[in-house]
């Protein structure tokens, strides 16, 4: 039996029971209903200084774009140049403060949720302090979770957007509403950040199920580990040999590559993630080895999985046993990695955020 | 000066530019060493009376803001003493404003009369939050147990950090009092926790005597002494706050930019939904 064969043999066998409808979202209630906006619509209006025309108003625009595709029934969207904001003028406003600055203290970001006296939501103005390295790049070798030295301006953003829709912090799954620049997608040099399955739920649970909405699957090499006061953290996920020991991992690199042999059975730990309307979802998954860290469906397929995903709980797991080829080159370094829905069965809100991988260097 | 003091100085200062650069409201994680070297007092107290009021209008472009105010007994301090001995006033960015309205800051701890608390506090009067780190410097305490202000058990690592562990299963749905509003946080924890080896779960009493060994591992009896008290707030001191200042955003090393393909034109958000 060849490889590839053996792949395709043990990923379907291990993969095809993921099915939790758990959460993890939390949310605000107030005279026994969740609070929310009585309109089912967020829209911001961004400062004329701080989001003028140019990468930080594309980098806002994106934030606003990826959460108005939840599957819930709230829309997002933003109006520019804003040339006057302030906090409880009813108006949804986002701006730039200076550390210290009247709104900001000392926070990196903040938002300031403002409930009538009905309980439903009245204002949301999201703040961001100018003085933290934020940067607008998805280029992921400048970004935090990827050994760079700036913070990803979108997934703190996409975590206030969540607080503008009502959503509180989360500690106890991979989420968005926790440590945001630790939950974000990559697959090749671009890492993007995403509002996630969780809070996605959430919204569902407050807004209801937009029936009209698109179906979205993901996955990527991140995953929860624990939490920090109300906020979870979340770590790299891994590669563990067949006692499932994580494997030793290269030293000085700045993403973990993980030391393996030719012929050895491997066990790959991702998190998959249902983000889109239906739930539950089934879909195939594709396993490739590539000799770069974009995967994609030209690399070398590896074997098959079928997952079975509710929109609940981020599903992390290694039970996908992949064997390494035998002929690949001692010393090189490779990716494997994953592609959900690799044979193009569902049409998707984005079909980026479908692969993700992890290094291995060949003894 | 001491050695010692010079050495918790120059960690302090590290550990303030860590937290500077790092810090969030999404308040980031905070070790032992930082909420001790980052707070201006540490005590253990209960809450005795929380009230609210708006900020005041002093300048035309002043802005009318809901701040709480939060008052402790103190029974122990740990670092530092307050302004009022035996009580201090911690006042708070949010609450409900004079015409009904409530405002709430994610990140921003929420109290009630009869919490039994520590407290590591910085900048009272200043920080929107005086709790250092946003929530993390307030620990619950109870008969048997210690919890962080978002309930969950705190644990003593093998390494001398403190840990959260589980959530209390009884405060998976928790109601804040905000003035004539009750505001309930639900969330459903499936996730399994299991504490790291040599961990232990902390008493009362164990987290009382980690917490002096902490502070006196970094600071003499003198320095201790030499302390400036941290100030009570009173509810009556006037105090504005300025209106919004929007800057633009940091200045950055540009980067070849691409457009982000999921990109939508803010005219087709409009037709997405409804």
């Amino acid at each position: 039996m060849n490889a590839s064969r053996l792949n395709q043999l043990l990923a379907a066998l291990f993969l095809a029971s993921m099915t939790q409808q758990a959460f993890a979202y939390t949310t605000i209630k107030c005279g026994g209903s969740s609070t929310k906006w009585s309109g089912n619509n967020y829209t911001v209006r961004a400062s004329s200084v701080g989001f003028p025309v140019g990468p930080w108003r594309d980098a806002l625009s994106s934030v606003i774009s990826h959460w108005n595709g939840n599957p819930s029934n709230l829309s997002f969207g933003v109006v520019w140049n804003e040339p006057a904001v302030a906090a409880n003028n009813n108006e949804n406003e986002a701006w730039w403060e200076a550390n210290n600055g009247p709104n900001i203290g000392t926070y990196p970001a903040v938002t300031y949720v403002w409930f009538k006296g009905d309980c439903t939501l009245k204002e949301a103005d999201v703040i961001f302090n100018n003085s933290v390295a934020f940067h607008y790049t998805t280029s992921k070798t400048s970004l935090w979770p990827y050994g760079g030295a700036n913070r990803p301006f979108q997934t703190t953003a996409m975590h206030e957007f969540g607080h503008a829709a009502g959503l509180a912090h989360t500690a106890n799954t991979y989420n968005i509403m926790g440590f945001d620049w630790t939950h974000i997608h990559a697959n090749g040099a671009t890492a993007t950040a995403y509002s996630g399955e969780d809070a996605n739920n959430g919204l569902v649970a407050v807004y209801g199920l937009w029936t009209g909405g698109p179906e979205d699957l993901g996955v990527v090499h991140w995953k929860h580990t624990g939490s920090s006061g109300e906020y979870s953290t979340h770590g790299r996920t891994r590669i563990l040999d067949i006692s499932n020991i994580e494997l030793t991992k290269v030293a000085g690199t700045s993403e973990p590559v993980y030391r393996v042999n030719k012929g050895q059975t491997i066990k790959l730990e991702l998190t998959y993630e249902n983000l889109g309307k239906t739930s539950p979802l089934a879909a195939k998954v594709g396993y490739y080895l590539s000799s770069n860290d974009i995967i994609s469906v030209a690399d070398r397929f590896l074997g098959e999985g079928n997952v079975t995903l509710y929109r609940g709980f981020p599903d992390t797991t290694f039970n996908t046993f992949l064997v390494i080829p035998s002929d690949l080159v001692s010393g090189q370094t490779y990716w494997v990695g994953a592609i959900i829905d690799y044979n193009n069965a569902y049409s998707e809100r984005s079909e980026t955020n479908n692969a993700t991988y992890i290094g291995i260097r060949v003894n | 000066m001491k050695v010692k003091t010079l050495a918790a100085a120059i960690l302090g200062l590290t550990l303030s530019m860590v937290i500077t650069s790092t810090h969030a409201s999404h308040a980031d994680g905070t070790n032992t060493s930082e909420l001790v070297h980052n707070a201006d007092l540490i005590f253990e107290g209960k809450v005795v009376n929380v009230e609210y009021r708006t900020s005041d209008i002093l300048k035309t472009d002043d802005v009318s803001m809901p701040h709480t105010y939060v008052t402790y007994e103190i029974t122990r301090n740990f670092k530092g003493r307050s302004s009022e001995d035996k009580l201090i006033t911690l006042r708070f960015r949010g609450g409900p404003d004079d015409v009904g309205n409530t405002l709430i800051i994610p990140g921003v701890p929420l109290f009630q009369a009869g919490d039994q608390d520590i407290v590591f506090v910085r900048g009272n009067g200043v920080e929107i939050s005086p709790v250092v780190g946003g929530n993390f410097g307030r620990f619950r305490i109870s008969k048997d147990a210690v919890h962080s202000d978002a309930w969950q058990e705190i644990w003593l690592l093998s390494n001398g950090q403190l840990d959260q562990g589980k959530f209390n299963e009884e405060k998976k749905s928790v109601t804040h009092r905000i003035g004539v509003h009750e505001f309930t946080f639900e969330t459903e924890n499936k996730a399994e926790w299991t504490p790291p080896a040599d961990a232990k779960k902390l008493t009362p009493v164990q987290f009382r005597k980690f917490l002096g060994d902490s502070v006196n591992q970094h600071y003499t009896p003198q320095a201790l002494s030499t302390l400036k008290a941290a100030r009570s707030v009173p509810i009556h001191e006037q105090f504005s706050i300025g209106k919004a200042k929007p800057l633009a955003a940091p200045a950055v090393t540009p980067v070849i930019h691409k457009l982000d393909p999921e990109a939508i034109r803010p005219e087709e958000m409009a037709i997405r939904k409804h």
